[in-house]
């Protein structure tokens, strides 16, 4: 999707500061896999009133977080009931943990690029999260106001 | 929106089918989860051993140990259970009482014995704590109770000293375990002694017994006090063998058990 004008510098901050946001707080609570999204949510709350760029940006770290949630989550359920459970380590078991790390490392990855170059005033939409924000965001409910640098 | 929604199948393909994929490979076989449990697990029992044999008396005595092996294998043979698996090991206390500990180790006091009218009630205790052992309750009461942390510290004998080991032990000796455990256990205990041709009822007449004579014995009737609601649990063992038919054979006769007790009573 192409951006009718270039952001600001200050949007494309707060835009990528979303995203950092995540990164820091994925990695200051690893063990408690909701961290990074309440971290994800208060930053998204703080600029849901902000630009068109800002809110599409935080939208889109918001949902991939929101994702990631339930995914780990059930890693560490998983995990608790083998450590004090009766539950076993089984090969769907063991499958499942590399899944969820080569996920979490991809959603890493993607969340870095997408810091790096929304910094640059860059438009990154990933895999299906863009496009459920494009839905969620339409562009007709822009609020701000674009300068071009 | 139909674009979203084959991306979304994309994804969830992806994960699945890597999942699935993964899920293939035998990566159990490549590490063995449960012998490794069953290290710590020895460690850990060695730990705990180590604080009752150094804070309580041993009785070491041919004649028992020979006794008990029938007993064990007796009721051993119609589980999965090796008979020699099991380590016995009896410890001379006035205590109504028999535990399980880590890797297989079962505690009982002469005491408890001592209190035994019939050969078949101790094999229903011994039954009882076996099935504790089958079903992995030690352990994994342990570590929910105490932490995984601080048993993993018992075993690497980085605990602070000996107070850890000492709440251990005074846990798994004097404090129930869980009541759907205990049901379990009884439940299995019960399976057992029919598959061992040895009738249930005798459990059930422990647990009565010990019921009626509690406020006088209770002090030390230490099994009661861990395995709670003790007339209700005789009826629910009558209830779990209402299921089975039973052939009932003689575990030892009548004479080796007044000698086997008597030669307990003298060693205490």
């Amino acid at each position: 999707m192409e951006l009718p004008t270039k952001p600001s510098d200050s949007e494309a901050e707060k835009a990528s500061n979303s995203y950092v946001m995540s990164l820091l707080a994925l990695m200051a609570g690893l063990p408690l896999p909701i961290i990074n999204l309440v971290a994800t949510l208060i930053f998204f709350l703080g600029n849901r009133k902000s630009t068109y760029f800002v809110r599409w940006h935080c939208t889109q770290a918001l949902l991939s977080q929101t994702t990631v949630l339930p995914i780990n989550s059930a890693a560490t359920i998983w995990t608790l009931t083998i450590i004090f459970g009766n539950s076993e380590v089984t090969n769907a078991y063991i499958a499942y943990l590399i899944t969820v790390f080569v996920f979490n490392v991809c959603e890493f990855l993607a969340t870095l690029y997408a810091a790096i170059e929304t910094r640059k005033g860059k438009h990154v939409e990933w895999w299906f999260f863009g496009a459920l924000t494009n839905l969620l965001i339409p562009e007709t409910t822009s609020r701000s106001i674009h300068y071009n640098r | 929106m139909g674009k979203l929604f084959s991306q979304l199948a994309g994804l969830l393909f992806l994960f699945f089918g890597m999942w699935f994929l993964l899920s293939q490979i035998p990566f159990t076989s490549y590490y063995n989860f449960k012998e490794l449990g069953k290290r710590n697990e020895q460690a850990l029992a060695d730990v705990m051993l180590n604080y009752i044999k150094l804070n309580s008396e041993t009785i070491e005595e041919p004649y028992l140990d020979s006794v008990f092996v029938v007993f064990k294998n007796r009721i051993c043979d119609s589980t999965s259970f090796a008979s020699n698996d099991l380590q016995l090991h009896l410890l001379n206390s006035s205590d109504v009482n028999a535990f399980a500990l880590p890797a297989s180790n079962m505690v009982i006091l002469s005491g408890l014995i001592d209190f035994c009218e019939t050969p078949e009630e101790l094999a229903g205790i011994m039954a009882h704590e076996l099935a504790h052992i089958e079903h992995n309750h030690v352990t994994s009461r342990m570590i929910k109770e105490l932490g995984f942390t601080v048993v993993m510290a018992m075993i690497s004998g980085n605990s602070s000293g000996g107070q850890t080991v000492k709440e251990a032990v005074k846990m798994v000796s004097s404090s129930a375990f869980d009541r759907s455990q205990e049901v379990e256990a009884d439940e299995t205990a019960v399976k057992i002694l029919v598959n061992s041709g040895i009738d249930p009822q005798h459990l059930a007449n422990f647990f009565e017994r010990l019921a009626e004579r509690e406020p006088s014995f209770a002090k030390n009737l230490t099994w009661v006090s861990t395995h709670p609601d003790t007339k209700e649990r005789a009826a629910s063992v009558m209830e779990f063998t209402k299921n089975y038919s039973i052939t009932v054979r003689e575990v030892i006769s009548e004479q080796q058990w007044s000698n086997f007790k008597e030669m307990v009573r003298k060693a205490s």
